[in-house]
């Protein structure tokens, strides 16, 4: 038997005392296979003085809930739980200050933004704007007017079809046409001089002409300006 | 009560498995059908030695613990799939083992020191940060306290490669068919891997085995 299988079975047997015959025999013989006994036993029993730890008396009661654990899946780990992490949360953290200097960037460009609009305000505002045109509904049905004096003819009931533009503050139609017969109607006027009628060659609507007339015409120019609605 | 009951009745009757002198496999067999009981006595058979086991690999008593536990949940997990081809010790150990070696993995990527080893000696090598302890210690538990600090540090200092090796061959008492079946590598290497971490330990503790030189 070679020196590598007696010391196999050194190894294998560990107790010196207990080795078979042939094998005690050639440790007495050979130098090398004794000292790698000695040293062998040697060392297993310097790695074994402080013998072995053993499990805590709670270890079968903490295994327990362990695997009733694992049977039961954990619920969805919260947002806390999840920014429990320490990188976690350092991510989150600079996510939020990347998203708060995003936010601070552009509120303060919408105020730069604001400012500027604000002087081009304070500058319109300098000229006193012009009130935006607003749609009236159409105007009612004209009071024949029967006891406005100087008013003759044939008076009827006129509905106007189309809203009137006008400002507000301006002068408001109030009744519309009666036909006089002739090529000349009267318009009832209401402003802040009182209720009165004007007489026009053609009957003129709000800002529409209905009758189309000649811009040449300086009456209708007239009338246009008397009555800016 | 006909026939068909009767049978019925006997055979939601199991006998009971005699969970003391059931080997193993039977054990494992009768846990994989639901007995709790088998199961608690694989644990029982187990829980020290494999405590032991990872404890002597990461010289940590609680991570021990946990490693231990962690490996019987996995056991326990994975026991549909648990294939008889060889021991049921060979298997737990198997688990255990990689389990305390991703651990290993682990400290070395975190680099994580321990407060014993915070000083470097002269040749390099972290040296023991040892709090004066006011007590007054008799001369032979200050000795055996050195030393078993020493062999625990002496067994953390191995390659992990050769430390499982030798854990599993001169603590733990495998066989090296046994350890080359949990290791997955043949009886060659685990002997080469022994015999160099038993030469590596020789030269860290040679000063305390017997016989030798007093330092």
């Amino acid at each position: 038997m070679t020196c590598s299988k007696h010391q196999r079975i050194i190894d294998d047997i560990g107790d010196l005392d207990r080795l078979p015959p042939e094998s005690a025999r050639h440790l007495d013989a050979c130098r090398t296979c004794s000292e790698f006994a000695r040293n062998l036993v040697a060392l297993r029993a310097l790695l074994n003085e402080q013998g072995r730890v053993t499990a805590p008396s709670d270890f079968d009661a903490r295994l327990a809930r362990r695997i009733r654990d694992v049977r039961t899946p954990a619920a969805p780990a919260g947002v806390l739980e999840w920014f429990a992490v320490p990188q976690r949360m350092l991510a989150g953290a600079a996510a939020f200050a990347l998203v708060a200097a995003g936010a601070f960037v552009v509120a303060t460009y919408q105020a730069g933004s604001h400012v500027q609009d604000s002087g081009q305000v304070a500058t319109n505002r300098s000229v006193p704007p012009r009130e935006p045109l607003v749609e009236q509904p159409a105007v009612a049905t004209i009071d024949p007017t029967p006891d406005l004096p100087g008013v003759t003819g044939t008076s009827h009931n006129n509905t106007l079809s189309h809203p009137v533009l006008s400002r507000p503050g301006n002068r408001r139609l109030q009744g519309v046409s009666r036909n006089t017969g002739q090529d000349e109607a009267m318009i009832l006027v209401q402003d802040s001089a009182g209720a009165r009628i004007v007489n026009v060659p053609r009957v003129l609507v709000g800002a529409e002409r209905i009758v189309p007339v000649p811009e040449s015409d300086a009456s209708v120019a007239s009338l246009d300006d008397r009555m800016a609605f | 009560m006909g026939y068909a009951d009767v049978y019925q009745a006997q055979v939601a009757v199991k006998p009971s498995l005699n969970v003391e002198a059931a080997s193993d496999h039977e054990l494992v067999a009768a846990a994989r059908d639901g007995d709790e009981i088998a199961f608690q006595e694989v644990v029982r058979r187990y829980r020290t030695p494999i405590t032991n086991f990872v404890y002597r690999m990461l010289n940590d008593y609680e991570l021990a613990i946990d490693l231990a536990q962690e490996t019987f949940v996995r056991v326990y997990t994975s026991i549909g799939r648990y294939e008889a081809n060889f021991s049921f010790s060979t298997y737990i150990y198997r688990i255990a083992s990689n389990l305390a070696i991703t651990e290993i993995r682990k400290r070395k990527r975190r680099r994580v020191v321990s407060l014993f080893s915070v000083f470097a000696g002269d040749d390099g090598q972290p040296v023991e940060m040892d709090p004066p302890d006011q007590r007054q210690l008799p001369e032979d538990a200050m000795l055996e306290r050195e030393r078993k600090v020493a062999v625990n540090k002496a067994i953390a200092s191995l390659p992990e490669k050769y430390r499982t090796a030798l854990v599993l061959r001169d603590i733990e008492d495998h066989s090296y068919e046994e350890i080359a079946s949990i290791l997955k590598l043949s009886e060659g290497t685990v002997k080469s891997r022994i015999n160099r971490a038993r030469n590596l330990l020789r030269e860290k503790l040679g000063h305390l085995m017997p016989g030798a030189p007093a330092s």
